[in-house]
């Protein structure tokens, strides 16, 4: 009953995401999303501490009112797995079945071994919440049983006002593009986009285009999953999408090597290009109609389209 | 040499730059500069002409290029525009085709009017519905052209949704497209050309 009630309050403390994270992987979807990609910490802490909190909450509560349980740390190692199964296992079955519910990256790989990582992460992190559940110097940031009871009765008719309420005058949650692109700009070395500008110059290609290329793939694959790609692209040796222009190499390669490559061999000689030609080039790099408009946003966001 | 790569949606047409002298301010894109050693650079025109400045880095939300300073092609030939305020119009040429937006114009005088270079970026006159390209509005609502008819009468030419005097454009992609061909006539220093205000238009 206990690992019922954790496991049902993760899941509905994540209800709100559910749609579109762990899902949609990493994207200009959302704001939460770019929030929580872009930092390797939020991402963890986002997906780890809830648990964490839950677990233990539940778990020391009942031991405080004295409840004997068999093996709080087993309950714990229990909930943990079976809410990351639940989520990360169900990704990487979709992963597995090629299901269009979650975006299949070129590196699928890293796709596999950062929802494994979850799995194995929030597993360890039911033990520890069930060990904390068991020291009784803790036990004093928790409620009493009866109180705890009564509160809940309050909380939940509480938040069933003001959920209603919300429902009511909630507005879509829009995506304000501007910041997003911002903030990236903001995340990337400047050298990249020198680089940029002597390569495209030496090819003469249009080195707007090519930031916003680079740009549009910062936002869809940050910079600490690129790092990740490439450690296990060295572990492996294994073929894959390398750099910020997730380039297709033998082995890893970095930022400044990928603009390198990819610059001749999808850019030259665009400069000139109608806005409609660009787009084909565009198109001819990466086909997905989510990347083609985030990169015509992106290069509007740079030089006014006229 | 002009100032060129600050057209994005963040400085939006101005650059941030600092004076040998300390004064921090901001140069309009296209202002024409003279480069110096160690990326200073001297102002050849605008309100802080003759001023040796270098680009205030910390003043810069992003360095999306390495240089702010290049060439860029010029008209010599002054921009020309009609407002007729019988039908609240304004009207001008490009690429050969007539093309008009709806203008505010209350209580403008009908005459000739200059259209002089930016004097200073109006931060307190665009709201960040004006500056939303995705709500309609443009990237250089905070820009503003002195229009001068004598000496002493001074009005402007601008982007907005109510006019006190002046000439508002109320389209945000207008204005994008005005604000771009009014930066590219120079004939002469601070002066990209005139618009003439009728009451109506006589078609010959």
């Amino acid at each position: 009953m206990l690992v019922l009630a954790s496991t049902t309050t993760i899941y509905f403390g994540y209800r709100y995401y559910e749609f579109k994270w762990p899902e949609r992987y990493f994207g200009p979807h959302d704001k939460d999303s770019i929030f929580i990609s872009t930092n390797p910490f939020y991402y963890f802490f986002f997906r780890v501490l809830p648990v964490v909190i839950v677990i233990f909450t539940i778990l020391g509560t009942f031991q405080k009112a004295s409840v004997s349980l068999l093996n709080p740390v087993l309950l714990g190692l229990l909930i943990g797995t079976i809410y990351a199964v639940q989520n990360d296992g169900r990704v990487i079955i979709d992963l597995l079945t090629q299901s269009k519910e979650v975006k299949r990256y070129e590196n699928v790989a890293s796709q596999y071994i950062v929802h494994i990582s979850i799995i194995l992460m929030l597993t360890g992190a039911g033990i520890i919440a069930g060990y904390l559940s068991t020291i009784s110097q803790l036990y004093f940031v928790l409620p009493n049983i009866n109180g705890l009871v009564d509160n809940i009765w309050a909380t939940f008719l509480t938040v069933l006002m003001v959920f209603i309420l919300y429902k009511l005058s909630k507005k879509p949650k829009e995506t304000d593009m501007d910041q997003i692109i911002a903030k990236a700009l903001g995340r990337i070395k400047k050298n990249v986009f020198f680089e940029i500008e002597q390569i495209s110059e030496k090819h003469n290609a249009d080195p707007i285009l090519v930031k916003a290329v680079c740009i549009a793939e910062d936002i869809e694959r940050p910079g600490w999953i690129r790092h990740i790609e490439n450690l296990f692209g060295y572990i492996f040796r294994k073929q894959g999408s390398y750099g910020i222009m997730q380039i297709q190499t033998k082995k890893p390669i970095n930022d400044i090597e990928s603009i390198k490559q990819s610059v001749p061999l999808f850019f030259s000689n665009a400069k000139k290009l109608s806005i409609e030609a660009k787009k084909k080039v565009v198109e001819k790099y990466n086909r997905d109609d989510n990347f083609v408009y985030l990169v015509e946003e992106i290069y509007r966001y740079i030089t006014p389209s006229i | 040499m002009r100032i060129v790569n600050n057209l994005d949606r963040k400085l939006r047409g101005w650059l941030p730059v600092k004076s040998i002298t300390g004064k921090s301010y901001e140069i309009f894109y296209s202002t024409e500069i003279q480069l110096k050693n160690s990326g200073k650079f001297l102002l050849r025109e605008g309100f802080h002409e003759g001023d040796i400045v270098s680009i205030k880095e910390s003043s810069l939300p992003y360095r999306l290029f390495q240089t702010y300073n290049g060439p860029l092609k010029v008209s010599r030939k002054p921009f020309r525009a009609i407002v007729e305020l019988s039908t609240s119009r304004i009207l001008y040429e490009k690429d050969g085709k007539i093309v008009e937006y709806y203008v505010q114009a209350e209580n403008l005088q009908p005459g000739q009017y200059a259209i002089l270079s930016p004097d200073r970026r109006r931060i307190d006159k665009a709201t960040k519905k004006y500056i939303s390209e995705g709500n309609g509005g443009s990237r250089f609502a905070e820009t503003w052209f002195p229009l001068v008819k004598h000496e002493f009468e001074f009005q402007y030419l601008h982007y907005g949704t109510y006019s006190n005097g002046c000439i508002t454009v109320t389209s945000g992609s207008g204005w994008t497209e005005l604000y771009l061909l009014i930066m590219k006539s120079r004939p002469r220093k601070m002066y990209h050309g005139t618009i003439t205000v009728v009451e109506k238009i006589i078609y010959k």
